[in-house]
């Protein structure tokens, strides 16, 4: 019976062959967009690497003083000094880290010049992202204590250094900078925020330690808690500190001290939806609610367009057969086994779309990997989920419509030859 | 002495798809004179709505010459032919052919939009065809509106509204009942006797052939006698 | 016939108004992705105000750690004094100014400056009247800084075109005062701090433009400031080298800022390498939304043909009818256009209105609908001419059979 329900809707689909390729060049664009979006979105969210304990992490990437009443306005990242007067402090988290963000260091190696990513990090670093180790070792608690020159670098540094000799134990410079290699990991997409970079070094190996008296500072604060259900607890509890100011490295121009805990899809609804610190009104929400409706209304948007212009080729194929179903229906076919039929014609457009989807996808991820550094998306699970859910919202828009105008269909007036409407 | 209006010179009618070749017609040598009113006959299949086409100069021969109004028309371009159809020919076709979203009298109007006419005298001539038919009080119907009969009725001031000089039918009475079939006959032998309007229908009815000058047979293909 | 046209299309108008839904869907989707093509073409388009070939960022970093509020780096200004002087006696340097805020990179800062009554958020640098000149900037309207604004009581300023447009209302600023300080703030600073705010800030010229952001940022009110004794320390400078320098003048500028200021250092970089840097985050969502955008339009056009096509075919017959009647082939053609121009009309009328909400309504903030109005002809424009070549080829098809094979046709 399927066999047959099939065999008719593959010729009825071959009889246009134009006009099921436009159909389906539209379904096959819509959904790989969509599932290249979600698996975007995923990997920020759920991330595979390091940062894969994300529901027990939030970061604080940005502290900003104000005024109250003056306009003025210092934002940057957390410092030492803040580190220590308003983190440190704090009960709920179960680790607590200040690193420097990934910062771009350049480097001569005979006459090439190189650039990587590079980050400083305390010891409790470590203990929050969990790094996959390929060798060597990572940075231990000793190291950051004692200030030692020494790196962990990832797969890809080690490759272009070091070209397949064993990297462990020699030297990299950056800037002008000597390290020695002491570890190697995996690479870390640009994705993950906390994870992202290609050197790590101990934050205390710097030239200088005026880091720590600083209350500002191009560097984030992860905080980690055993039990993600206490994660909302220690974002207020941070809050509540925060709030009073009590430790104000210049009270003459501010009195107004904002540092959020943040999880990284809050930190991509605000940058999405163009949150930025000059407007008051964008500090206090939240935006996700926000951004996930948008995100919804867009991709519904998104699949308006191919879902209308499937509708009207399908609407076409109707009239143009309104006197083939006309008869059947006088010859006593009854609706449901025509709509029957349409609507399985359809999904097969719309699962061969997404079949083709799927099949194309995972090249464009590729694509996409290659623009973020070390990307790493990939058609998993939950992506693969979305992208049917995708598939089914997208053929029931596109087949309901025509679905309840064949219904309709008078096969006295389809026989007469009446223009359909 | 009688002139051609058209006549057909050795001419053959091929239909080619992808999988076959049809021999339509073949053979065919015909003359149609100023006036006449032939019928053609024959059994269905026979290609007798193939020659009709060729008369009608709405479909072109494979092998053969075709002369109208003693000018070859056989190698005339598309640009050249169309002003002759619309002048010289009208043709009613069998399944009638109207455009269902167009009201009587816009169908009606149809030849004349392609011709050099006003407004007024589109307007005029439309409503004298259907007065001819006898639908004037249909004017504002669509053609779903109508029954088979009216919408013959229809088909035939549509190819009449541009007072061609040859008129083709193709089964005008095909679809119609006793009392509505001789009706069109008559009105099809008033157009020919008043208005000197040629006049050939493809029938397979032998009473209605009988009422016309003369009778072509088509047999697989030629014209037997 | 255009009276026939159109009675035929009113008849038809419940059938086609799917299709103009979806001609207005594809409209609206051609008229966004052309508003900000436009949008971000028209940002691109407008000069940068300042030349940033062969000119290097030379930062001074202290070893007491970065500036932050509160803190002061002692002798700061006197150090940067002697590394200018020093840097500009280096044989390669052309020139050598300090900056507050290098083009390029993540560092602003903003102040609320205007006339009585309309104070706009202001994008503010600081530099000298000579910094000006070797940055090549025009000035449009009286003049730069110059050795008359020195131990003055003002504070001398350029502003660029932006901020004269949302602050003057394009009336002339020079010789207007800008900034304004409340007394609560007034009162309730130390009275150094309360001085400094109380200073005249002066127009003296009007500039360009300076687009510290870059060619692709927004256009934002700017205002330069003449260096005052008592204002910020910049620590970055801008050195002017020939072309075609190499890194060993980088070398020696660090060593020499090292061997004039003990305790401080510096890092040298080029601004077309910061200008890299900005560029590949500004362009990266642009050459994603560019790619989308691609896509988008070809699957538009796919779908627009798609619905052509198979409008025109379906109406095989009645061609067929009017080459019979004595329409010529153009004729058919010609009809065939003009019903699908109309209903193209009917659809970019519809997807205008729903357009035009967008303005009006003020809906995402970012970006300026006020190129709202070329992006639309040029949409309509696009979408028109799609829906007339997608008709051409089958019309063409149509048209060219004989009369009785169209008829025939199913």
């Amino acid at each position: 019976m399927l066999k047959n329900y099939l065999k008719i809707a593959v010729a009825v689909l071959l009889r246009r062959k134009f006009l099921t390729f436009v159909n389906l060049f539209g379904t096959v664009l819509t959904l790989t967009v969509l599932v290249v979006a979600f698996a975007t979105l995923e990997s920020v969210v759920s991330p595979s690497g390091a940062q894969h304990r994300n529901d027990h992490v939030l970061a604080i990437n940005r502290v900003t003083m104000s005024h109250s009443t003056e306009f003025i306005l210092r934002s940057s990242g957390p410092g030492g000094a803040f580190f220590t007067s308003y983190v440190k402090p704090l009960r709920t988290p179960d680790l607590i880290s200040l690193t420097t963000q990934a910062r771009t260091g350049t480097s001569y190696i005979e006459g090439r010049k190189l650039t990587v990513q590079i980050r400083a990090t305390d010891a409790a670093y470590w203990k929050i992202l969990d790094f996959g180790l390929v060798s060597g070792r990572l940075l231990a608690p000793d190291d950051i204590d004692s200030g030692k020159s020494v790196a962990v670098i990832n797969e890809a540094t080690a490759r272009d250094w070091f070209h397949g000799q064993a990297p462990l134990g020699k030297r990299i410079v950056v800037g002008s900078h000597s390290y020695e290699v002491v570890g190697i990991v995996r690479d870390e997409p640009q994705t993950s925020a906390l994870s992202y970079s290609d050197v790590w070094v101990p934050i205390t190996s710097g030239e200088t330690r005026a880091w720590e008296q600083e209350f500002l500072g191009e560097n984030q604060v992860l905080l980690y808690v055993n039990d993600p259900a206490k994660r909302d607890a220690m974002r207020d509890e941070l809050a509540a500190r925060v709030r009073p100011f009590n430790v104000n490295p210049d009270p003459v121009n501010y009195n107004t001290l904002r540092a959020p805990a943040t999880t990284p899809f809050q930190e991509l609804a605000a940058l999405a939806l163009g949150r930025n610190d000059l407007r008051r009104d964008d500090w206090q929400s939240d935006p996700s609610a926000l951004f996930i409706a948008v995100m919804i209304v867009v991709a519904l948007l998104f699949m308006a367009l191919p879902a209308v212009n499937m509708v009207n080729l399908n609407v076409g194929r109707i009239m143009e057969r309104a006197p083939e179903i006309g008869l059947r229906k006088a010859a006593g076919a009854p609706t449901r086994v025509l709509v029957g039929q349409f609507i399985f014609e359809n999904l097969v457009l719309t699962l061969l779309g997404g079949a083709l989807a799927f099949a194309v996808a995972p090249v464009i991820l590729g694509v996409l990997n290659d623009v973020f550094r070390h990307g790493q998306l990939r058609l998993n699970l939950p992506v693969f989920v979305a992208g049917l859910a995708f598939v089914g919202v997208f053929g029931v828009l596109s087949g309901a419509y025509p679905a309840w105008k064949m219904a309709r269909l008078d096969p006295a007036a389809a026989l007469k030859g009446q223009r359909y409407a | 002495m009688p002139e051609s209006l058209i006549a057909l010179t050795n001419v053959q009618k091929i239909y080619r798809t992808d999988r076959m070749e049809t021999i339509a017609l073949q053979g065919v040598n015909l003359s149609v004179e100023r006036g006449e009113f032939v019928s053609i006959m024959g059994p269905s299949g026979c290609g007798k709505s193939t020659l009709l086409n060729l008369l009608g100069l709405i479909d072109r021969a494979t092998e053969g010459e075709v002369t109208f109004a003693g000018q070859s028309v056989t190698k005339l371009r598309d640009a050249q032919l169309a002003p002759l159809r619309n002048r010289e020919l009208g043709f009613v076709f069998q399944s009638f052919h109207l455009i269902p979203d167009l009201r009587v009298t816009d169908n009606v109007e149809v030849p004349l939009l392609y011709g050099k006419h006003s407004a007024s005298e589109r307007r005029e001539r439309v409503l004298e065809a259907l007065a001819v038919v006898g639908l004037d009080a249909r004017a504002n119907h669509f053609p779903a509106e109508l029954s088979g009969g009216q919408q013959q009725r229809v088909a035939i001031a549509r190819a009449i509204v541009g007072r061609p000089n040859l008129l083709l039918a193709d089964e005008p009475t095909g679809n119609l009942d006793s009392h509505m079939s001789d009706e069109i006959m008559a009105l099809l032998e008033r157009l020919n006797r008043e208005r000197g309007m040629t006049v050939v229908m493809v029938t397979h009815d032998k009473t209605k052939a009988d009422r016309s000058d003369r009778i072509v047979r088509v047999f697989d293909g030629q014209l037997v006698h | 016939m255009l009276e026939h046209v159109l009675r035929l299309l009113w008849n038809r108008r419940n059938a086609s108004r799917l299709v103009i839904v979806e001609v207005a869907a594809a409209f609206l989707v051609v008229f966004v992705v052309c508003a900000l093509a436009l949008h971000a073409w028209g940002n691109y388009r407008r000069p940068l105000g300042f030349t940033y070939e062969n000119t290097w960022r030379v930062r001074v970093a202290s070893e007491q750690g970065s500036p932050q509020p509160g803190k002061k780096i002692d002798g700061l200004r006197e150090t940067m004094d002697d590394i200018l002087a020093a840097v500009r006696q280096i044989p390669g340097v052309i020139a050598a100014h300090s900056i507050a805020g290098t083009p390029f990179s993540e560092s602003r800062a903003i102040a609320l400056l205007g006339r009585q009554g309309v104070a706009i958020v202001t994008m503010h640098n600081t530099m000298t009247g000579g910094a000006v000149k070797d940055l090549g900037l025009r000035v449009v309207e009286g003049r730069s800084f110059g050795p008359q604004d020195e131990g003055q009581e003002y504070q001398a300023a350029l502003v660029n075109r932006e901020f004269v447009k949302l602050a003057f209302d394009g009336a002339s600023p020079v010789g207007r005062r800008i900034n304004f300080a409340s007394p609560e703030s007034l009162s309730r600073l130390p009275p150094k701090q309360a001085r400094y705010l109380m200073r005249e800030v002066r127009v003296v010229g009007v500039i360009d433009d300076f687009r510290q952001n870059g060619e692709l940022a927004e256009p934002m009110p700017y205002a330069i400031y003449s260096p005052v004794p008592d204002g910020v320390v910049p620590t970055e400078l801008f050195v002017k080298v020939p072309a075609g320098t190499d890194r060993r003048l980088e070398e020696r500028i660090v060593a020499t800022v090292k061997s004039v200021a003990s305790g401080f250092s510096a890092t040298v970089t080029p601004w077309q390498e910061l200008r890299a840097t900005n560029h590949l985050q500004t362009l990266l969502p642009l050459r994603i939304g560019a790619t989308l955008a691609t896509f988008l339009l070809a699957m538009v056009a796919l779908g627009l043909i798609g619905i052509v096509w198979q409008d025109v075919v379906r109406r095989t017959q009645e061609i067929g009818v009017r080459r019979a009647a004595g329409a010529s082939a153009r004729a058919v053609r010609a009809q065939i256009l003009l019903e699908v121009l109309a209903i193209g009309c009917a659809g970019v009328a519809v997807g205008s209105l729903v357009a035009i909400q967008f303005p009006l309504l003020a809906i995402v903030k970012q970006i300026d609908w006020a190129a709202a109005l070329p992006a639309l002809g040029l949409a309509a424009l696009l979408v028109l001419l799609l829906a007339a070549g997608a008709a051409l080829y089958p019309a063409l098809l149509a048209s060219r059979r004989e009369p009785a094979d169209a008829l025939r046709y199913e």
